[in-house]
């Protein structure tokens, strides 16, 4: 279980020192980049493809090789195949006839390019989202994601919302992820040497050799939260009182850069996503960059 | 002597548990500075006592006072600022993600200035010995460095009475060494804490100032150790064991030779004993 995909890996790289709430701020915002409308699948592609040229290095940067995704998501081709049959086999629009057709079956039924294009182009989308979240998860903190949202809440503190509450339960709850998976590698072992087995039989006998997992993983779980509220509560735990914080986050000059480069590049999609849809001739500008017929 | 701790009549019974009374009458008290151990067997109402002690859980009857401050729900902010508990599992009570935030986890919660927190961290990291691992997460730490992280954040709060309610219980021997070795130079770095441990191991008990033996939810031994353990047939009676030195010193009296009181350790025994050869010689 060490390599978990999308774990926080403890390098000293630029990224890993980078500010988790700006980090927060350049995943949503490169998040949206991905789902802009950018006109037609030429200009779609191609602006994509900067995106990931743009991720692909901040994951070197970051000491993620950018391979490993395909390696580590194998659910991930699943995926393709099934986003591939729906677009490609079920007819999209009622007008077909500016589409161009791949294969015309004898009794009329027309596959389109436009089902694998638009395949490749949902699923480019989904790559490059995984990769974005990737980035920020093996690059902070687990506690440091907890900060940032934190900070991030600050607004609902205005109307009284308990956002420290939040925080604390997220927190306590990202603590014990090792500690319970730990206890369910424990449990399993003791399991197995009762002679349950995990591995093989039917999804149904699967399913039941898992309650023999779950429900003792359940009960301790509630034996501890019992002993760990005694725990706080000894050491003055207020949840409506108020509270010091022993970390705080600091924004350093390379987060301001940051923040500009994020916002740069937010201005340069948008513009590319404006100027798609307002100007019509951008198909033309294209044929005559790279002398294909745009879609 | 200053009264820390005075607990009078106190009565309790677990709301599962109808008929059964898990502490019943139970009155003493605890002077500033004592190292006092409760011992028992399983289910003899130690644990129990433990929290009702810290307020962690409130009693049917009877009165605790902390500080000369009765507790109650009123002033639970000053019972907090007097009395902490170290459990028996480390993972259980480490509620930061490092040992520095599990540490300073007590401080956030008194409202206590940063600079004066990274100052008390540091400060309780170092007496614990942890002050190489701050940026650690529990599950890169052993039971026992958790165990003094853990110590270190009661600590820092600068309390009166600290209980360690079986810290060591789930702790390897040597884990269970350093612990020990770790109260001592407590109470000699602050001579005011007061200590109580609950625990298991007579060997501790028979190092403290003093013993508390609970049986079925009642005191039924109290005093210094070396007075409370004479009784041998009484103490085993209620399935405990008395200290190995004692055992050791019982089978020399058998040959004669008579080592005073006070005598409590292995190191001390061998000390006299080559005294006595040194005089015959």
């Amino acid at each position: 279980m060490s390599n978990v995909f999308g774990k926080f890996k403890p390098y000293n790289t630029i990224i890993h020192r980078l500010d988790p709430r700006l980090k927060f701020f350049a995943l949503i915002a490169l998040m949206v980049m991905c789902f802009l409308p950018y006109g037609n699948y030429a200009n779609r592609f191609i602006v994509l493809g900067v995106l990931a040229l743009i991720i692909v290095v901040i994951m070197i940067i970051a000491k993620i090789n950018p391979v490993s995704i395909f390696s580590s998501l194998k659910s991930l081709w699943v995926m393709m195949i099934f986003l591939l049959i729906i677009f490609v086999f079920v007819q999209q629009g009622v007008d077909t006839s500016s589409l161009h057709p791949m294969i015309i079956f004898p009794n009329g039924y027309t596959l389109y390019w436009e089902g694998l294009l638009q395949t490749l182009h949902v699923f480019l989308r989904l790559i490059l989202m995984l990769c974005l979240t990737l980035i920020l998860t093996s690059t902070t903190a687990p506690m440091d994601i907890t900060y940032a949202l934190d900070w991030y809440l600050y607004p609902l503190k205005l109307i009284k919302f308990p956002t420290q509450i939040v925080t604390m339960i997220i927190s306590l709850a990202l603590r014990f992820i090792p500690t319970l998976l730990d206890e369910s590698q424990k449990i399993m072992k003791a399991q197995k040497s009762r002679g349950v087995d995990y591995n093989r039989g039917f999804i149904s006998k699967k399913i039941k050799s898992i309650t023999t997992l779950i429900i003792p993983l359940l009960v301790s779980c509630f034996s501890r939260s019992v002993e760990l509220s005694l725990a706080m509560d000894a050491r003055g735990y207020d949840p409506y009182g108020k509270r010091t914080s022993y970390k705080i986050l600091k924004f350093h000059v390379r987060d301001l850069v940051s923040l500009f480069v994020t916002l740069l590049i937010m201005s340069l999609f948008i513009m590319a996503c404006a100027y798609s849809s307002f100007y019509p001739g951008a198909d033309n500008i294209l044929k005559l960059l790279f002398g294909v017929e745009a879609f | 002597m200053n009264k820390v701790l005075e607990v009078k009549n106190l009565n309790f019974t677990y709301d599962s548990q109808e008929g059964k009374q898990t502490i019943k009458n139970v009155s003493f008290s605890v002077n500033e500075g004592e190292y006092v151990t409760l011992i028992g067997h399983n289910g003899s109402g130690k644990s129990t006592l433990a929290k009702l002690l810290a307020y962690l859980l409130e009693p049917q009857s009877g009165e605790i006072y902390i500080n000369g401050v009765l507790e109650n729900e009123k002033n639970i902010r000053k019972i907090r600022q007097s009395i902490g508990v170290v459990f028996q599992n480390p993972d259980n009570q480490f509620i930061g993600s490092t040992v520095e935030s599990d540490i300073a986890f007590g401080l956030e919660n008194r409202a206590i200035p940063r600079e004066k927190m990274i100052e008390l961290v540091n400060k309780y990291a170092n007496l614990v010995g942890m002050e190489k691992y701050l940026n650690k997460s529990p599950e890169e730490l052993s039971g026992g460095q958790k165990q003094r992280v853990a110590i270190a954040g009661i600590l820092a709060l600068g309390l009166k009475v600290v209980i360690f309610d079986e810290a060591t219980a789930m702790l390897d021997p040597e884990g269970v060494e350093d612990i020990k070795d770790l109260i001592l130079e407590m109470r000699k770095e602050n001579p005011e804490l007061t200590f109580i441990s609950i625990t298991h191991d007579i060997e501790e008990a028979y190092l403290s100032d003093r013993v508390i033996i609970l049986n079925d939810g009642e005191i039924f031994l109290e005093g210094k150790p070396e007075d409370v353990f004479e009784d041998e047939k009484k103490i085993l009676s209620i399935g405990l064991d008395i200290p190995f030195v004692l055992k050791l010193k019982n089978k020399i009296a058998l040959k004669g030779i008579n080592v005073p009181k006070d005598v409590r350790t292995i190191d001390g025994l061998s000390e006299f004993l080559c005294g006595r050869l040194k005089q015959k010689i």
